[in-house]
C-alpha cells in the first residue's frame, strides 16, 4: 500500500511536472512564433513589407531630409538660428549626444534588424509545389530585402563611417558588434547590391510598381562606386561605374557573372545560384532553364529615358511633372518610397506620410540666395523654385512665407493634395534617372573619356533646356573644367532630393562649399564645418556608452 | 545568540535608512587622456570619483565655460563616466567637472567640483592645395605636393573657344589653402597676396605658418609642359592642335603627297621646352630618327626644372600622318 502510494505521488508528480511545462509551453492560438512565422512565402513578404515600412516612418523621413538637405547649402530653414537639436546638427556645433544623430543610427539598425529578418528565415519557407515562380517569389523578396539592407548601410557609412555589421541571426551572448571599416562595410554593401541585381526583374509594373527591381539595385550600386572613389584620384571604382554605366545607360550587354563579379567569390556559381534562391538543378522541370554564370541581365537601357510618359494615362510628362503624381514610377524615376493617403480622409494611420514634405515646404526650408544664384540663368529655375506670393503653374497663389523661395519639387499640386492635410500622399523620389547618367558622365569624366563625358553630361541638359526652348550646352574642358559642369549640372538637376549635403563631402568640397555658405545668414551657418573632421558625424554616445566603448568614437569627436 | 545578533545589525539598519534620507557629498574625481592636445584631438575624459546622480563636464572652451555658466555656457552630461571631446580652437582651458548627488525628491543637493588645466595647440602647418586659376582663363591648374616640393605643370598654351592661347610664368596669381584655417602663408617671407602676381620662372619659396608659431617652407617648382611648335615631314608641315580637354595632351596632323612610304619616315621638330623626347622608351632626333607612320604615334616630351630631375612633367603629342 504504501509502495502504490509513493508511486502515485511520484506519478502524480511528475505529471504536474508535465503539465506544468505544457501550461507553460502553451502558445496563445492564432499567433504565430518566429519558428513557424516565415512558413509561407505570403509571410515573408509580410515580413518585406515591414522593411519598406521603415522608409515611411516619421523618423526616417526626418532623418534623410535633415541630414542630406538641411545640412547643405541649396536650403536654408526657418529655425536654423535657434539652439534646438536640429539646428545644432545643421550649424555642426552639435555634441555627441545629439538626439537626431542618434535617431539616424536607430532607424537605420532598425531597418537592417527587419531585412537581416527576412533573409535569414528565408529557408523556412516550405512550397505547395515545385513550381519555378515559387523560387522566383522567394528569390525576389530576398533581393528587394538584399537592396533595402544596403541601403541603411549606406545610409550609415556615409553618416559615420565604417559602423557595426549586425550578423543575420542576432545571438544574444554577442551582441555588441564592435565596427567594421569604412572599406568593409563598403564591400559588404556592394555584394548585397550586386546579388540584389541579379535576382530582381529590370523593374516592378503595375501592382507592384514601387517595389525595387535590377534598376534600381544597379544605380545605387553606381552610387555607392563614386562614393568610394575619390575625384581626381584613379581607382577602379570609376572604372566600375563606367562598366556599369554601359550597361545601364549606353545598353550593352552584362552578364551575372559580371555584374556580381564572380572572380571575387570564393562559392562556384552553382552554390551561388542556389543560395540566391535560383530553382536548384535537380528539381528542374522539363520546361525550366538553368541560370548559368553567362545568362545576361535584363536590358535597363530600354526602361528608362531622361524623358517620359506617365504610367497612369501614357501623356508625355512635363519636366516638374516626374515630382507629381502622374510622374510615378515613370521613365525617369528609378527609386522611389511609396507613400498614399487613407482612403477615407482620415488621420490615425501616421506612419503613411505625416506632410512631412508639405510642412517642409510651407513652413520651414526653402531656397537658398546661393541656390538662386546658382539657378538663376537656367530653364529649370521657375520649375524649382518660386518666390512668396507667385502663381504656381496650376493657378494658386504661393504661400510661403514673405521674401521666401519655395522648394517646387515638393510642391504638392491643388488636384493632388489628400483630403487629410496631415497624409503626404507624395512618393519621395530618391533616385532618379538623370542621376544614373550623371555618375556614368562624372566616373567618364575620372577616367579620361571626356569627350563622351560631356555628350552625357549634355544629354541631361539638353532634356532641360526643352523647357524655356534655349540651347545654351556645356562645353569641352579640361579634366576639372569638366568635373565642374558635371557637378553644377548634378547641383540643378537633382536638386532638393535631399543628397545635396552627401553630394558635396563626397566630393570632398562641404568645407569650401559651407564655409562659403556662411556669409548668407547672420547666424552664419556652415562657417562652423570643420574639414577633416566634420565629414562624417560623431557616433552616438549612447551606443558607446551601452557597448562600453567596444565601438569607439570618430576622430575629433 | 540571537539577541547578540540583534544588537549587532540593529545599527547597521539604522545606518542604511539614514543612507536613504541623506545626501551625501560626491567625491568629485576624473582623468584626461591628455593635458596638451592638438587642436581637433579627442580627448577622453573619465570621471573617477564617488557615484554620483549627476556628472556634468566644462570643457572650458568658449561656450562651455564653467565660470561662465550663469551666462549660458553649458556643459554635457557624462552618462556612463566616459566623454570625448575635441577642442576647436587653440588655447588654455580650465575643464570642470561638476559631480552632484540629490534627495529623492530633488529638493536637496550636494555638489562638488574638480579641476584641471588642459593646453590646446594648433601647430598644423600642412599646406592642403595650391593651384593656378585666375589667369588661365578660369581653366583650373592644380599643382602636385610631395614632401615640401610643389610641382606645377605649366602649359605652354591652353586651348580656349578654338583659339590657344599662351601661359606666361612671369606673372601667375596662386590660389592658396592650408590644412589649418588658422594658418596663415608667406611667400618668399612676406604675406602672401591673393591679388598679387608671382613670377614662376624661378623657384619660389611658400611658407605656412601654424597659429602655434611653428613655420613649414616649401618650394613651387614650375615646369613648362613640352609640345612641338613645328613638326614637319620632308616639305608638309604639321598642324599642331592642343587639346579641349586635357592640359598634357596636343596633337600634330601632317599630310603628305601620295605615294610616300609611311612605313619609315624622318621627321624634323622643335619641341624647345623638351629635355627628352621619346616614342615607345626610345629617344628621338629631330632629323635623324625614323619612325613608322602606318599609325597615329605618340610622342613623349619630359621637361624637368634646371638641375632637379625630380620636378619633372610629361606631355604627349598624337602625330598622325596621312596621304
Amino acid at each position: 500500500m504504501k509502495n502504490i502510494f509513493h508511486k502515485l505521488v511520484a506519478t502524480a508528480a511528475v505529471a504536474t511536472l508535465f503539465s506544468c511545462s505544457d501550461f507553460l509551453d502553451q502558445e496563445l492560438q492564432g499567433n504565430p512564433d518566429t519558428n513557424q512565422y516565415f512558413n509561407t512565402q505570403y509571410q515573408l513578404q509580410e515580413s518585406l513589407n515591414a522593411v519598406y515600412n521603415i522608409l515611411q516612418t516619421d523618423k526616417y523621413t526626418n532623418s534623410e531630409w535633415i541630414f542630406g538637405e538641411a545640412c547643405g547649402d541649396d536650403v536654408v530653414s526657418t529655425d536654423e538660428a535657434t539652439t534646438s537639436q536640429i539646428a545644432q546638427v545643421v550649424n555642426f556645433t552639435f555634441n555627441t549626444s545629439n538626439d537626431y544623430i542618434l535617431r539616424r543610427y536607430e532607424i537605420m539598425y532598425k531597418g537592417i534588424n527587419r531585412a537581416n529578418q527576412v533573409i535569414a528565415n528565408a529557408h523556412k519557407v516550405k512550397f505547395a509545389d515545385a513550381d519555378n515562380s515559387n523560387y522566383q517569389n522567394v528569390r525576389q523578396i530576398l533581393g528587394q530585402a538584399k537592396f533595402l539592407r544596403a541601403m541603411f548601410y549606406f545610409n550609415l557609412v556615409k553618416t559615420f563611417g565604417g559602423v557595426p555589421i549586425r550578423p543575420e541571426t542576432e545571438d544574444v551572448t554577442a551582441l555588441t558588434i564592435p565596427r567594421s571599416t569604412k572599406e568593409e562595410v563598403y564591400a559588404y554593401i556592394e555584394k548585397d547590391l550586386r546579388e540584389a541585381a541579379i535576382m530582381l526583374p529590370a523593374v516592378f509594373t503595375d501592382g507592384n510598381a514601387g517595389k525595387v527591381g535590377a534598376g534600381a539595385a544597379t544605380a545605387l550600386l553606381m552610387k555607392v562606386l563614386v562614393y568610394q572613389a575619390t575625384p581626381g584620384e584613379p581607382s577602379d571604382k570609376w572604372d566600375e561605374v563606367v562598366r556599369l554605366g554601359k550597361y545601364f545607360v549606353g545598353g550593352q550587354a552584362m552578364s551575372y557573372a559580371e555584374m556580381i563579379r564572380l572572380e571575387t567569390y570564393d562559392e562556384t556559381w552553382d552554390e551561388i545560384h542556389d543560395r540566391l534562391w535560383f530553382k536548384p538543378k535537380a528539381l528542374l522541370g522539363p520546361k525550366d532553364t538553368y541560370e548559368t554564370a553567362e545568362t545576361q541581365m535584363p536590358v535597363l537601357a530600354n526602361q528608362y529615358n531622361l524623358e517620359a510618359k506617365s504610367t497612369y494615362d501614357n501623356s508625355t510628362l512635363h519636366y516638374r511633372q516626374l515630382y507629381h503624381q502622374a510622374g510615378e514610377f515613370c521613365a525617369r524615376s528609378v527609386f522611389e518610397i511609396v507613400f498614399k493617403e487613407s482612403a477615407d480622409g482620415t488621420t490615425g494611420d501616421s506612419n503613411q506620410g505625416t506632410g512631412i514634405v508639405n510642412d517642409i515646404f510651407m513652413n520651414r526650408v526653402f531656397a537658398s540666395t546661393s541656390f538662386r544664384n546658382a539657378v538663376a540663368a537656367d530653364p529649370r529655375r521657375n520649375e524649382v523654385i518660386l518666390l512668396h506670393a507667385s502663381v504656381t503653374f496650376d493657378g494658386e497663389r504661393l504661400e510661403v512665407p514673405n521674401g521666401r523661395y519655395g522648394c517646387m519639387k515638393w510642391y504638392t499640386p491643388k488636384s493632388e493634395r489628400p483630403r487629410e492635410a496631415s497624409d503626404n500622399g507624395k512618393n519621395r523620389r530618391v533616385i532618379i534617372y538623370s542621376d544614373v547618367v550623371l555618375l556614368y558622365a562624372e566616373a567618364l569624366n575620372e577616367t579620361g573619356n571626356r569627350m563622351e563625358a560631356l555628350e552625357q553630361l549634355n544629354s541631361v541638359k539638353a532634356v532641360a533646356n526643352k523647357i524655356t526652348n534655349v540651347a545654351t550646352l556645356y562645353k569641352a574642358g579640361t579634366y576639372l573644367e569638366m568635373r565642374d559642369q558635371i557637378w553644377t549640372e548634378r547641383r540643378l538637376e537633382l536638386c532638393h532630393l535631399w543628397d545635396r549635403y552627401w553630394d558635396i563631402v563626397r566630393q570632398g568640397r562641404a568645407a569650401s562649399i559651407l564655409h562659403a555658405l556662411a556669409a548668407e545668414t547672420t547666424h552664419m551657418r556652415g562657417k562652423n564645418f570643420i574639414e577633416g573632421i566634420n565629414e562624417v558625424f560623431p557616433i552616438p554616445q549612447n551606443e558607446i556608452d551601452i557597448t562600453n566603448g567596444v565601438v569607439a568614437q570618430n576622430p575629433g569627436y | 545568540m540571537k539577541k547578540y545578533l540583534f544588537y549587532i545589525l540593529l545599527p547597521l539598519l539604522a545606518a542604511s535608512c539614514d543612507d536613504d534620507d541623506k545626501v551625501v557629498m560626491p567625491d568629485a574625481e576624473f582623468t584626461m587622456s591628455a593635458d596638451e592636445v592638438s587642436i581637433y584631438e579627442t580627448v577622453t575624459y573619465t570621471y573617477t570619483g564617488s557615484p554620483s546622480t549627476q556628472v556634468v563636464i566644462y570643457t572650458g572652451d568658449t561656450g562651455h565655460n564653467f565660470d561662465l555658466k550663469d551666462d549660458g555656457n553649458s556643459g554635457f552630461v557624462v552618462n556612463d563616466g566616459v566623454a570625448t571631446y575635441a577642442y576647436k580652437e587653440p588655447g588654455t582651458f580650465d575643464v570642470v567637472v561638476v559631480a552632484t548627488n540629490y534627495d529623492k525628491y530633488g529638493g536637496e543637493s550636494m555638489m562638488n567640483i574638480a579641476r584641471k588645466t588642459i593646453t590646446v595647440k594648433d601647430d598644423d602647418n600642412e599646406l592642403r592645395t595650391l593651384s593656378l586659376k585666375r589667369d588661365l582663363y578660369n581653366k583650373e591648374l592644380p599643382a602636385h605636393i610631395e614632401g615640401n616640393d610643389i610641382l606645377l605643370a605649366v602649359p605652354e598654351k591652353v586651348r580656349i573657344s578654338n583659339r590657344d592661347i599662351a601661359v606666361s610664368l612671369k606673372a601667375q596669381r596662386l590660389e592658396v589653402a592650408t590644412m589649418s584655417a588658422n594658418a596663415s602663408v608667406l611667400v618668399e617671407d612676406a604675406p602672401f597676396v591673393a591679388t598679387s602676381k608671382y613670377n614662376l620662372t624661378v623657384p619660389l619659396k611658400l611658407s605656412v605658418v601654424a597659429a602655434s608659431g611653428d613655420k613649414r617652407d616649401y618650394m613651387i617648382h614650375a615646369v613648362t609642359l613640352p609640345s612641338f611648335s613645328a613638326f614637319a615631314v620632308g616639305t608638309a608641315k604639321g598642324t599642331i592642335a592642343f587639346s579641349d580637354y586635357d592640359f598634357d595632351k596636343t596633337t600634330v596632323t601632317v599630310t603628305v603627297p601620295a605615294g610616300t612610304d609611311l612605313t619609315s619616315v624622318t621627321p624634323v621638330f622643335t619641341a624647345a621646352a623638351a629635355k627628352r623626347i621619346r616614342v615607345n622608351g626610345v629617344d628621338q632626333v629631330s632629323g635623324s630618327t625614323a619612325v613608322d607612320f602606318s599609325e597615329p604615334v605618340v610622342y613623349e616630351l619630359t621637361n624637368w626644372e634646371d638641375g632637379n630631375e625630380a620636378m619633372a612633367c610629361t606631355s604627349y603629342v598624337t602625330v598622325t600622318v596621312n596621304k
